[in-house]
């Protein structure tokens, strides 16, 4: 099942860079406009703004009405069994990428965080582990192609998924391929169901960003640049795990 | 309110004690973005009306936040090139358009809700780092670092960088954007303009 995912994100991407490459715009000349054209880093913007309004259009006319049911049939308490058994499926991949990136400290934290989960959290339903001060965090292999020097890529926004880079992109299949899971036994269906990637995690967790979202929507100026740049700093501040140096960001005044 | 009488007290015997000046940088920042907390958790509660509301954060961002500073920044390469009355206008409905934006944005920030944690230097300044705990406790706090810098021998906000992400950057690159889609700085502030009257209806 999950392999099955993968072959079809395959596609997809392979149809997505096909369709990106006849959207695709040819670098300005003028050396101002060139420097800024690669600091977008946005070759696809054509198509990108394309996949963007469609996307928006999905926000508006399913996402919303699906979170907004979601929240009001389902009670907060089962919401946050969803959210942290989702979360605790996801603990895996984030162990395999603690462990690829060479970060043993948080390897250990995310492997007793399951273990530890799984029979005191009741499968995983309950995070024990995070009120003993083991709190969550995340890892996917498109942060750890980072941490090992490549780099993002151009940008691409994918079909519902939204925000994302080449580099992203690729570790999102890879994730999905070499979860480690698949290694236990084969996927149940309660298993895809509730996974983070499945569509009960998903919707929860969008059901929990969707006034986020709005908000950046109503008070942007041009939406698509907006979630381009909160999107690219989010990633940054992901791989680096939230430890950027504030003097590496740059400051109003103190250049040009 | 004793808290915050015996908070002020400490801070004030912190800062006559303080013998290096950047610990007294430090102390000045933290008492600053302490006042500014206050004021915000003062006028979230205090003030319902959405025009009253907006008038105090106006005044509150006025006194705090280095506005000329960041919104020449955020234009970027074009405000070279312009001229004395684009600047002007520009600086106008940016203000007026940022107080808007972070309106929204500080009100989920009030007292309680945000913990003072500490400092940190932040090459001529200093940025004041400051914690909202999750509700469930189960996530790492989001962490927002102000950074201060001195305008005029006071500190003033030049950024607040939310868990890594810079909001004075993410504006900066959407003003580009629209700058490349507009041709022009009037056409930027027209867009401003567009948008503040679109903020204004809802």
């Amino acid at each position: 099942m999950r392999s099955n995912r993968a072959r079809i994100v395959g596609i997809g991407i392979a149809a997505a860079i096909v369709l990106a490459g006849a959207g695709c715009a040819t670098p300005p000349k003028d050396p101002a406009k060139l420097a800024e054209y690669k600091k977008r880093n946005d070759p696809f913007e054509k198509f990108n703004r394309r996949m963007h309004r469609v996307n928006v259009w999905i926000d508006h006319k399913i996402g919303r009405p699906i979170a907004r049911v979601y929240k009001k049939r389902v009670p907060p308490f089962i919401r946050d069994r969803i959210r942290t058994f989702a979360d605790h499926l996801g603990e895996p991949i984030t162990f395999m990428n603690d462990v690829l990136q060479g970060e043993r400290e948080r390897a250990a934290e995310t492997a007793v965080r399951f273990f530890f989960n799984s029979l005191v959290g009741v499968g995983g339903m309950f995070d024990v582990a995070a009120m003993y001060g083991l709190k969550r965090h995340t890892e996917d292999f498109g942060q750890t192609l980072a941490v090992w020097g490549i780099r993002p890529g151009p940008y691409i926004v994918l079909p519902v998924l939204g925000p994302s880079s080449t580099r992203h992109l690729a570790g999102r299949v890879v994730d999905g391929v070499a979860d480690p899971l698949n290694w236990i036994g084969k996927p149940t269906i309660a298993r895809i169901i509730f996974s983070t990637a499945g569509p009960l995690g998903q919707i929860d967790f969008y059901a929990r960003n969707v006034d986020q979202l709005k908000a950046i929507e109503k008070n942007s100026l041009d939406y698509y640049a907006a979630l381009r740049s909160f999107y690219r700093q989010n990633r940054k501040s992901a791989i680096a795990n939230g430890k950027i140096k504030t003097k590496d960001i740059p400051l109003p005044g103190d250049d040009d | 309110m004793i808290s915050v009488f015996r908070t002020a007290a400490a801070t004030l015997v912190l800062i006559s004690t303080a013998g290096a000046s950047h610990a007294a940088i430090e102390d000045d920042g933290k008492r600053m973005i302490q006042r500014m907390t206050q004021s915000v958790d003062f006028i979230v509660k205090r003030s319902k009306a959405r025009a009253d509301r907006e008038a105090r954060f106006r005044k509150l961002f006025q006194e705090n936040f280095d506005v000329r500073t960041i919104g020449r920044w955020v234009l970027g390469r074009p405000w070279r090139t312009a001229t004395a009355a684009q600047k002007a206008a520009y600086l106008e409905v940016f203000q007026t358009y940022i107080v808007k934006t972070y309106t929204v944005q500080l009100s989920g920030y009030g007292g309680d809700q945000l913990q003072l944690v500490g400092t940190e230097k932040d090459g001529r300044g200093v940025a004041v780092i400051t914690h909202i705990k999750d509700k469930s406790s189960r996530n790492r706090p989001i962490v927002i670092r102000w950074r201060l810098r001195k305008r005029n021998s006071r500190l003033m906000v030049r950024d607040v960088v939310i868990d890594g992400i810079s909001m004075s950057l993410n504006q900066r690159r959407e003003f580009a954007a629209v700058y490349a889609r507009e041709g022009n700085i009037d056409g930027l502030i027209a867009t401003i303009r567009r948008k503040i009257v679109e903020l204004d209806k809802k």
